[in-house]
């Protein structure tokens, strides 16, 4: 994890796509700013004249491009103009038996070893390139966890998709607004809860 | 583990790494029940925030932990020495809420982090469902628990452990009565999240 992780545009420049991972700080390659934390969890941005600027990370949050739903950054794109990223993926086959002392204390998964792709979500379908697809009406759940976003298809697989040139607080924001878009269009109902299960009013 | 020897152990060992490079202070302790169940819920800033919880509390917890933090072998073998279950939070995990409502019938103390995932710019986020439900459905003593500065120790999007004061506050415990049917717990539960809600932004703003 790294502050790209964090910050899904450039707060000084807005621009999209420009914050690449610098080892544990972030670069932009638009406009050449870099970002490191500083003391505590303050970031601080060095702009190319050598300017310095240190907030808060809610702060930075607050001068990035909005999530909104409508917005271009979240808006449903069509089939063929869908969202993409360059994705680690692991999927779980199947579950094991977490015990103490003799007591079933619950399950853990067994994940499959990493395997890069590219992630597309469009309006109706998410997918990794030459692996798999699923209608979103299908997916089951939309749960962060740690710097990667766990999906489920229905009665199926679990994958872990960590973004490896994209944030994950911008995917959840397109996978949520695409899943309450799909949901709508199909008459299912309006979701409620994204996690541990999408649930509709 | 004997619930003395895991105290001590969580009290001294992460503790005197922590004091080498920040500072630690904790407040309403007397609100942590001296026996019985209870469940303590809490904003969640850190991975840090489990050492300086339990370090904090005068009674051992049980934390309900990601399942996927059980998947290698070290770590299976090692978290529930220390009362840590898995709970798999992309289904519904009906042998996680088995094992919550099983260890407070015990007496135990459950922790559970009512946000569900670490907080991305340290604020604190809303309580999941699913935690409201389980608190409906178990009726005993919820305590909020309320830490800050763990974020400025080692926020969700770094690496590396920085120097912070940290700080633990337990507030009065909120007594719901237990729900035993889906349809109360339902009806009751937007009224108990905002107390929830409303308990840990009053320890935060005592900090």
């Amino acid at each position: 994890v790294a502050i790209p992780d964090l910050f899904w545009a450039c707060p000084l420049c807005r621009e999209l796509s420009g914050l690449s991972r610098d080892r544990r700080n972030a670069r932009c390659s638009a406009c050449s700013a870099t970002f490191r934390r500083s003391r505590g969890a303050t970031i601080v941005a060095r702009s190319p004249d050598g300017r310095e600027v240190a907030r808060q990370p809610a702060d930075w949050l607050a001068q990035l491009p909005p999530l909104d739903a409508d917005g271009p950054l979240v808006r449903p794109r069509p089939p063929g103009s869908a969202f993409r990223a360059h994705v680690s993926v692991r999927s779980a086959h199947g579950n094991r038996p977490v015990r103490w002392r003799g007591e079933l204390i619950g399950w853990t998964e067994r994940f499959s070893p990493p395997q890069v792709g590219e992630l597309t979500l469009d309006a109706e379908r998410v997918g990794l390139a030459g692996s798999w697809s699923w209608p979103l009406e299908q997916v089951t759940v939309v749960q962060p966890t740690s710097a990667a976003l766990q999906i489920r298809e229905r009665g199926g697989t679990l994958v872990l998709l960590r973004f490896l040139d994209s944030a994950l607080p911008l995917w959840e924001a397109r996978f949520h607004t695409a899943l309450r878009a799909r949901y709508a269009a199909l008459g299912i109902g309006k979701i409620c809860e994204f996690q541990p299960r999408i649930l509709t009013e | 583990m004997r619930e003395g020897l895991e105290l001590r152990f969580w009290r001294s060992a992460p503790m005197a790494l922590w004091r080498l490079i920040g500072s630690f202070e904790s407040s309403g302790a007397e609100h942590i029940p001296h026996s019985g169940a209870f469940l303590l819920l809490s904003n969640h800033q850190s991975v840090l925030d489990p050492f300086f919880i339990q370090a904090a509390c005068p009674r051992a917890l049980h934390p309900m932990t990601k399942s996927t933090q059980f998947a290698s072998p070290g770590m299976r073998w090692l978290l529930p020495h220390f009362n840590a279950f898995p709970v798999r939070r992309y289904q519904i995990d009906p042998q996680a809420v088995r094992v919550v409502l099983r260890r407070l019938a015990a007496g135990n103390a459950v922790h559970i982090y009512s946000e569900g995932e670490r907080s991305w710019d340290g604020r604190p986020q809303e309580p999941r469902p699913g935690t409201v439900r389980v608190a409906l459905k178990a009726g005993v003593p919820v305590v909020p628990c309320s830490i800050s500065g763990a974020y400025d120790a080692w926020p969700r999007w770094s690496r590396g452990v920085r120097r912070a004061h940290v700080r633990v506050t337990f507030g009065e415990p909120l007594h719901f009565a237990r729900l035993d049917r889906r349809a109360e717990r339902e009806a009751h539960r937007l009224d108990a999240t905002k107390q929830i809600i409303d308990a840990i932004a009053k320890g935060l703003d005592s900090a």
